[in-house]
């Protein structure tokens, strides 16, 4: 038991780190599409972490449902990347190429591990930030 | 004595203006046929793109669309035409698509040939390289670059070139015209003065023999000099509305634009197919077509 107790901290420590981690991506597409005068991906990513920025520090409802929401949202957005790979399949030749050959293996991975992530994120959304309340 | 010699002379004389027409350089060269063959057999995959192993079945891929690049960029130089990449990265066609796929990346191809004298506009003459899907796009655009590069070839022989020339080869045309429409948001940052610009999508059907030429959108000005011109090549100019390819992104912002294409009754019936391949492009008719549009960007700039 006092084992069990003493390795928790550091669970929660980098169940922490991979919560922000699953930022990264969004940010990394945020100022992509900012780069290129395009920037309502950025400002949305900026008002969505200032809501979380404000949760956390203000706690005005209980941590582990803004982290459980965000895991969700997580595995919403990875299924989407999924279902629209057989949306694009199925309409065919009139999709434009630009995003047919967006569609590697690579973009399968990425769907994957993200709602894999979001699926852990939600799993243990108690441990994040030690947020047992 | 002297009479004879006189009479001789007299009669070559006579004979001249025969002589200087047999001599007369055909409108359409073999050597243009034999050179258009060579690119579109490259650029269709019937042979080598990089005189290796590299086949080329359509040029639609990034990979496949960036040999193509490379490919222009070393005819261009081969000619003498001083060369640049225009590389651009974009938005999708909306939002939504944005928030789950990578920015649009393209390259358009542009050479230049500067005028011999001082403060010209600039003619630019343009067609797409990339193809549909699945096509390997022979007169849907090979025949738009191959004419594109005999009349760049013979505008640089010129000894006097009254309009600056930029040849513009675009990309991804067959996605919304994104690569045009890059290239025109770039042009109208630097300012340059633009004379006219003159686009060419699918130029090397014509089954029934006839010859025509169409224009879509032309100014006034510059369809009657195709017309007087095609007269000349014995080629009737049909003239329609509307924009359907790399011609609209220029239209839109108002440059003087016009699209060189087939007879619109007389199209390839194998558009975005298969079967857009090397063995149905008439090169007669191809090069028929850029022998009519280099003598048009001539005479627009002797005005």
């Amino acid at each position: 038991m006092s084992k069990l107790t003493n390795n928790e901290p550091s669970r929660n420590k980098w169940w922490t780190y991979l919560f922000y981690g699953s930022f990264l991506p969004f940010i990394g597409k945020g100022i992509s599409y900012l780069l290129i005068g395009a920037p309502y991906i950025f400002v949305l990513g900026i008002l969505y972490g200032a809501w979380v920025i404000y949760s956390v520090r203000s706690r005005p409802f209980k941590i582990s449902k803004i982290v459980g929401n965000w895991g969700r949202l997580l595995m919403l957005y990875a299924m989407v990347r999924l279902v629209l790979v057989g949306v694009v399949f199925s309409v065919g030749g009139s999709v434009e190429s630009a995003i047919v050959y967006q569609l590697t293996p690579m973009y399968y991975v990425i769907s994957v591990v993200l709602f894999v992530l979001g699926y852990f994120i939600v799993r243990n959304k108690r441990l994040i930030f030690n947020a047992r309340a | 004595m002297k009479r004879y010699l006189l009479k001789q002379c007299c009669s070559f004389i006579a004979v001249l203006p025969v002589i200087a027409f047999a001599i007369q350089e055909p409108a359409v060269s073999g050597g243009t046929i034999a050179y258009q063959k060579e690119l579109i057999s490259a650029l269709t995959g019937k042979a080598a793109i990089d005189g290796g192993t590299t086949f080329l079945t359509q040029r639609s891929s990034p990979k496949e669309r960036e040999l193509t690049v490379q490919y222009l960029l070393g005819q261009l130089d081969k000619i003498g035409v001083s060369t640049s990449e225009h590389r651009y990265t974009t938005t999708n066609s909306n939002v939504f698509l944005d928030l789950f796929y990578a920015p649009v990346r393209g390259c358009n191809v542009v050479g230049e040939l500067r005028a011999t004298i001082k403060d010209r506009p600039y003619v630019i003459l343009g067609a797409h390289y990339d193809t549909e899907r699945g096509s390997p796009g022979a007169i849907d655009n090979a025949t738009g670059i191959a004419l594109l590069l005999a009349v760049v070839k013979k505008w640089a022989r010129l000894k006097e070139r009254r309009l600056n020339f930029k040849v513009v080869f675009f990309d991804q045309e067959e996605d919304d015209e994104i690569g045009s429409r890059e290239y025109v948001k770039m042009l109208k940052k630097t300012g340059i003065e633009v004379h006219s610009v003159h686009v060419v999508d699918l130029i090397g059907w014509d089954a029934d023999g006839d010859q025509t030429i169409a224009l879509q959108s032309p100014p006034k000005k510059v369809a009657d000099v195709y017309k007087t011109i095609g007269g000349q090549l014995g080629t009737a100019i049909e003239v329609f509305g509307g924009a359907a390819s790399d011609n609209k992104s220029f239209l839109e912002h108002g440059y003087a634009t016009v699209l060189v294409t087939d007879e619109l009754e007389d199209m390839t019936p194998y558009y975005h197919s298969p079967n857009d391949v090397y063995d149905t492009v008439d090169f007669e008719y191809l090069a028929l077509s850029s022998e009519l549009v280099f003598r048009t960007l001539k005479a627009l700039a002797d005005e």
